[in-house]
C-alpha cells in the first residue's frame, strides 16, 4: 500500500537533508510504527506521503500513486490525524466531524456511534473550544477514520490519553488494520508502538536505523535467557535466595533449558512467582542502536 | 465541486454567526453609509461656512469610497477566520483532505468576495449621496470585492495573532482613502497606482484615465496582489 524507496528531502535553505535515503513498505492490514525523536524526519516523511511536500528525491508511492502527484482522489483514500488536533473551535464536535466527512465519497461510519465509543458522546454537541486536550486527541482519531480510509496516517494518536482511552484508541487502530487498512503510525511512545504495531522503524537523523517486528527486535537485542522469580522462604532474606542476578531471581540461558536440571529444580521449589524472558524494551534497543533517547 | 464549496461556505457562515465581533462586521459599511447620509450634509454646511470648502462637491468620491467599504470589512472577517485556522492548524489539515488547501482557500475567499460585491452594490443607495452610474457602481463593487483576498491574505500572512491583526487592519484601512489620489497631480498621484482602490475611483469618476483602462489596471493590480499574498500565506502555513 505504501512503498518508499531512496526517499530524500531537503527543506529550502536548509544545509542538510531532513530525510536521507529511506526505504520501507507498509502492506494492507499492517500497522507500521515510525519511531524517532523530534527532528528525526518523521513528520517530513509523513508530509511527503500525504502529498503536502513535493520536490523530494526517490519514490514515495501510496496506493499506486506517487505522492508528489497526490490529487483529490488520492486524498479521499487517506485518513490523517496530525499530532496537534486541529478543529474549528466554534463548531461542535459533531459539526466538525460532519463537515469533514462530507467531502469524502462512499459510506461512512456513524459519527455519533464513533464518538460514543471514544467516550465523547456527551461532548458531541459542545463546541470544540471547550474540549480538553485528550478529548481533542480522540476527536482527531474519529475524524481520521470516519470516512473508512484505506490508508491511515496517525501522529501520536495516544498522546495525552489516560490508559483506558489509550486502549480504546489502540483497539480501533487494530480493528481498522484487521479490515485491511494500512496504518502509518508516528510516535515517540515506544510502549504504544509495542502494543499496536506489527512492525516498527527507528528513524534518526533522517535515516532508518532498524526496521522489524517489535517482538523480533526485542529478541534480537535482548538476552537469550529466562529469569525465575521466587518469593524468599519464610525467615530468609531475599538477597540470600538469588545467585547474583538479584533478590529471589535466577537466570538460565535458553540453550538446553528443557534439560537444565537446576532450572527444573528451581521450578519445583516453593514460592515460584513467575518466569520471564530477558527481551529488550524498544526504548533500550533504540538507545543501543542510535545512542539517542526518545524524548 | 460546487457542493464542496457550499458546505465550506455554510460552515463559515455558522462560525461568523457564533462570533459577535465577526457577526457585526458585515453590517458596518451599511451603518457607516447611514451615518454619512445624515452627517455629511451637516458637516459640509459647517465646513463650507467656516472655510469655504464644499465637501458635498466630492459626494461622488464618497460614494466610491463607501462602495469599496464592504470589501474591506468582509476581507477582515475572512482574514480573521484564516488567522484562526492558521493558528489552529486547520488550514494545513485541509491539505490532507480531498478539498485541498487551494479549494478551501478559494471557497472562503470566494464567499466573502461575492458577499462584498453584493454589499458594494447595496451600500450606495443607503448613502444616497453622489452618483457614479451603473457601470461605475458595478466596476467599483467588483474592485471592492477584490479587496477581500488582499485584506484576508495580508492578515493571515503577516499577523502573528489577532491583536497584531487589528494593528495591521488599522494600517490597511487607509487604502480605502486611495481614491483621493485621483485629485492629486503627478507625480504624487502615482502613489495610488499600485492599489485597486485607486483604479476603482478612476473607473467610476473617469478623472485621469478612461474607465476601460482603469478597469483593466484595477483587475491587474488585484490579481497581482492576490498572487503575491497567496504565495506568502502558503509559506506561512507550511
Amino acid at each position: 500500500m505504501i512503498t518508499v524507496e531512496g526517499l530524500r528531502f531537503t527543506y529550502p535553505k536548509a544545509r542538510s537533508e531532513a530525510v536521507r535515503g529511506i526505504d520501507f513498505k507498509v502492506s494492507p492490514g499492517e500497522v507500521f510504527g515510525f519511531l524517532g525523536p523530534s527532528g528525526a524526519g518523521k513528520s517530513t516523511t509523513q508530509k511527503i506521503l500525504l502529498g503536502s511536500l513535493r520536490g523530494y528525491a526517490g519514490s514515495a508511492m501510496v496506493a499506486g500513486v506517487e505522492a508528489a502527484r497526490a490529487d483529490a482522489g488520492y486524498r479521499a483514500l487517506v485518513g490523517a490525524a496530525f499530532e496537534f488536533p486541529c478543529f474549528y473551535q466554534k463548531l461542535t464536535g459533531i459539526e466538525n466531524l460532519s463537515l469533514f466527512a462530507s467531502f469524502y465519497p462512499g459510506p461512512k461510519d456513524d459519527a455519533r456511534a464513533l464518538l460514543e465509543r471514544l467516550g465523547l458522546a456527551d461532548a458531541a454537541d459542545r463546541r470544540v473550544a471547550e474540549y480538553s486536550k485528550g478529548m481533542k486527541v480522540r476527536l482527531n482519531l474519529a475524524r481520521a477514520v470516519q470516512h473508512r480510509p484505506r490508508i491511515l496516517f496517525l501522529d501520536e494518536p495516544t498522546s495525552g490519553l489516560d490508559p483506558a482511552n489509550a486502549r480504546i484508541v489502540r483497539d480501533i487502530v487494530r480493528e481498522r488494520a484487521a479490515d485491511g487498512v494500512a496504518v502509518f503510525l508516528t510516535t515517540h511512545d515506544m510502549a504504544a508502538a509495542d502494543a499496536v504495531c506489527d512492525r516498527v522503524a527507528f528513524i534518526v537523523d533522517g535515516m532508518i536505523a532498524a526496521c522489524d517486528a517489535p517482538s523480533a527486535l526485542k529478541r534480537r537485542y535482548g538476552r537469550r535467557a529466562v529469569v525465575v522469580d521466587r518469593a524468599p522462604a519464610a525467615g530468609v532474606e531475599a538477597a540470600a535466595v538469588g545467585d547474583g542476578t538479584g533478590a529471589g531471581q535466577r537466570e538460565f540461558g535458553f540453550d538446553g533449558l528443557a534439560d537444565n536440571a537446576e532450572f527444573l529444580a528451581e521450578l519445583r521449589k516453593p514460592g515460584l512467582l513467575g518466569i520471564r524472558t530477558l527481551d529488550s524494551s524498544l526504548d533500550s534497543i533504540f538507545l543501543a542502536l542510535t545512542g539517542k533517547e526518545l524524548a | 465541486m460546487r457542493g464542496n464549496a457550499m458546505r465550506l461556505v455554510a460552515a463559515d457562515v455558522r462560525m461568523v454567526a457564533r462570533d459577535p465581533l465577526l457577526m457585526l462586521m458585515p453590517f458596518v459599511p451599511f451603518l457607516a453609509a447611514g451615518a454619512l447620509r445624515f452627517f455629511l450634509p451637516l458637516l459640509s454646511a459647517f465646513v463650507d461656512k467656516a472655510t469655504g470648502f464644499r465637501i458635498m462637491e466630492y459626494a461622488d468620491l464618497a460614494r466610491v469610497v463607501i462602495t469599496l467599504f464592504p470589501g474591506m470589512f468582509y476581507g477582515m472577517v475572512a482574514g480573521f477566520l484564516l488567522l484562526d485556522d492558521r493558528d489552529d492548524g486547520v488550514s494545513a489539515y485541509w491539505g490532507a483532505t480531498p478539498v485541498g488547501r487551494s479549494g478551501y482557500l478559494a471557497a472562503r475567499l470566494g464567499l466573502f468576495s461575492v458577499a462584498a460585491f453584493a454589499a458594494g452594490l447595496a451600500v450606495g443607495p443607503v448613502l444616497g449621496l453622489g452618483r457614479i452610474g451603473a457601470a461605475g457602481t458595478l466596476g467599483t463593487a467588483a474592485l471592492g470585492a477584490a479587496q477581500v483576498p488582499f485584506i484576508a491574505l495580508f492578515l493571515a500572512a503577516f499577523a502573528a495573532n489577532k491583536v497584531e491583526g487589528l494593528s495591521i487592519l488599522k494600517a490597511l484601512s487607509g487604502l480605502d482613502m486611495a481614491p483621493i489620489a485621483i485629485y492629486l497631480s503627478l507625480p504624487i498621484r502615482a502613489v495610488g497606482w499600485p492599489f485597486p482602490q485607486y483604479w476603482a475611483a478612476e473607473l467610476a469618476l473617469g478623472r485621469n484615465a478612461p474607465p476601460v483602462v482603469a478597469l483593466v489596471l484595477g483587475v491587474m493590480t488585484s490579481v497581482l496582489w492576490t498572487v503575491i499574498l497567496a504565495a506568502r500565506y502558503r509559506r506561512r502555513v507550511d
